[in-house]
């Protein structure tokens, strides 16, 4: 059976989303799970957004840094480096000819 | 409850449920979780308070369901993956304890810190062995000593132990430094270690067979009765006519040649051409260019007259001519049944 919903769709394009939210500005973890959900990816989960930085970082797109915090814990913010920001690049010019097809082939017939 | 228990608790159980992942990117998925979840119970606090991180972001299983379909986008891994992953941790478990239990025995903290001291003797033996296995590919693997030899000469094969052992000692200080980066050679190199581990396990195996002498008793049961065809130094084949057959060739039941005594085997194996089988068929007796017939009384007694000898074609014997008279050739050789020709015994 066909079934898609936006949890299974987000799987694929979740690194690119959590590259581009931070394209403008760092950000630590909680802090970029709400910019997600502002932007519209409501039912993004925690988890997700947690292990998908921690990937990236491993696969070196991001550098971290600690902030230290006068109330409550010190918290680790996220920056793009030149990988990922070329990563965003093309990624974003592959989800752009991607999703471009697909508007085509799911056009209603006028 | 305080907050920094339900932190460590969360994240524990995060832990154990990616139990089965590989060790790296378990490490790598679960170093920042504990700080992560204070910015999220942090968050809790700030929109006031009340509720607990399984409240706010299900049970655990379930985010580390979340986190182990972040690794890859294939939703996590295979059943076998995971069953050698858990089986992996196991056995690391079960050596952990051994490690800890067994050190104390030998005056160790742990059986590993003594492991570790006996890695350069690893290096020279992994040299020697490696050596050994070279020598051995060289010269199809005929005959088995504890010092590689190249060509029979123990010299070289010395160098070229040398060699090895010194750059197995270099290897092992590189890789004990700095382990290779790439996952190619890190394969190669463990490949190569089981290769000459196991030629090792073979070569002792071999080395205490024959120290204890089951080799020669397995090889050859009969080896303790003495062989019957030592002291045989050439054959010398008689027809009937007791006379020695020149160039004779023996064969066996099935045909093929048989080599016997020293002439035939040491003239055999420096005949033109080489081994092989074919050498074999040049060998002829008696096969010693220098060995004198044996003296055989016995032989010329009573010989029988040759099957192809017609005596009416005027030949009594092929022995010398007798002195005495000549016999009658009243029955031919068709009847040997009657006397046989007696003939007086040749002067040799």
């Amino acid at each position: 059976m066909l079934s898609v919903d936006t949890t299974q769709l987000l799987k694929g394009v979740l690194d690119l989303a959590v590259l581009a939210v931070l394209r403008d500005d760092d950000g630590y973890g909680y802090d970029i799970l709400r910019r997600l959900r502002t932007a519209g990816l409501t039912e993004i989960g925690d988890a997700s957004v947690y292990g998908t930085l921690r990937r990236l970082f491993a696969a070196g797109y991001l550098t971290t840094y600690v902030v230290p915090s006068e109330e409550g814990p010190h918290r680790k913010y996220y920056a793009l480096n030149p990988a990922g920001r070329t990563q965003l690049k093309q990624g974003g010019d592959v989800w752009r000819e991607f999703a471009s097809t697909m508007n085509t082939l799911l056009r209603e017939p006028a | 409850m305080s907050e920094q228990v339900e932190i460590a608790q969360y994240a524990a159980q995060v832990g154990a449920a990616l139990a089965d992942l590989p060790e790296q990117a378990r490490n790598d998925l679960l170093e920042d979780l504990p700080a992560h979840l204070a910015e999220v119970a942090a968050e809790i606090e700030a929109e006031g308070g009340g509720a607990t991180l399984t409240e706010r972001l299900g049970p655990p299983s379930a985010y580390a369901a979340e986190l182990r379909a972040t690794l890859g986008h294939t939703g996590g891994p295979s059943r076998t993956f995971a069953w050698a992953g858990r089986a992996v941790s196991r056995v690391r478990a079960r050596w952990s304890g051994l490690d800890r239990r067994l050190g104390p025995v030998i005056g160790y903290a742990r059986l590993g810190e003594f492991l570790a001291l006996l890695r350069p003797a690893w290096w020279v033996v992994r040299g020697w062995l490696a050596a050994m296995l070279v020598a051995q590919l060289w010269r199809d693997g005929d005959g088995l000593g504890l010092l590689p030899r190249f060509e029979g000469s123990t010299v070289l094969g010395l160098l070229v132990l040398a060699v090895f052992v010194i750059g197995s000692i270099w290897l092992g200080r590189r890789t004990a430094a700095a382990p290779p980066t790439r996952r190619r050679d890190r394969v190669a190199l463990g490949a190569v270690t089981a290769v000459v581990a196991v030629f090792g396990l073979g070569l002792w195996v071999a080395a205490d067979d024959r120290l204890m002498g089951s080799f020669w008793r397995e090889s050859s049961p009969t080896s303790w009765a003495p062989d019957p065809y030592q002291q045989v130094n050439d054959i010398f084949v008689l027809g009937p006519d007791g006379q020695i057959i020149q160039g004779a060739r023996l064969v066996d039941q099935d045909g093929s040649p048989i080599v016997l005594g020293y002439c035939a085997q040491r003239f055999g194996w420096e005949g033109p051409n080489g081994g092989g089988r074919g050498w074999e068929w040049r060998v002829v007796y008696p096969s010693c260019p220098d060995l004198t017939a044996p003296q055989l009384p016995w032989v010329a007694v009573s010989p029988e007259p040759l099957p192809w000898q017609t005596p009416a074609a005027g030949v009594p014997s092929a022995g010398p001519s007798p002195s005495g008279t000549p016999s009658p050739a009243v029955t031919p050789s068709v009847t040997p049944s009657g006397t046989p020709a007696p003939l007086p015994s040749p002067s040799r």
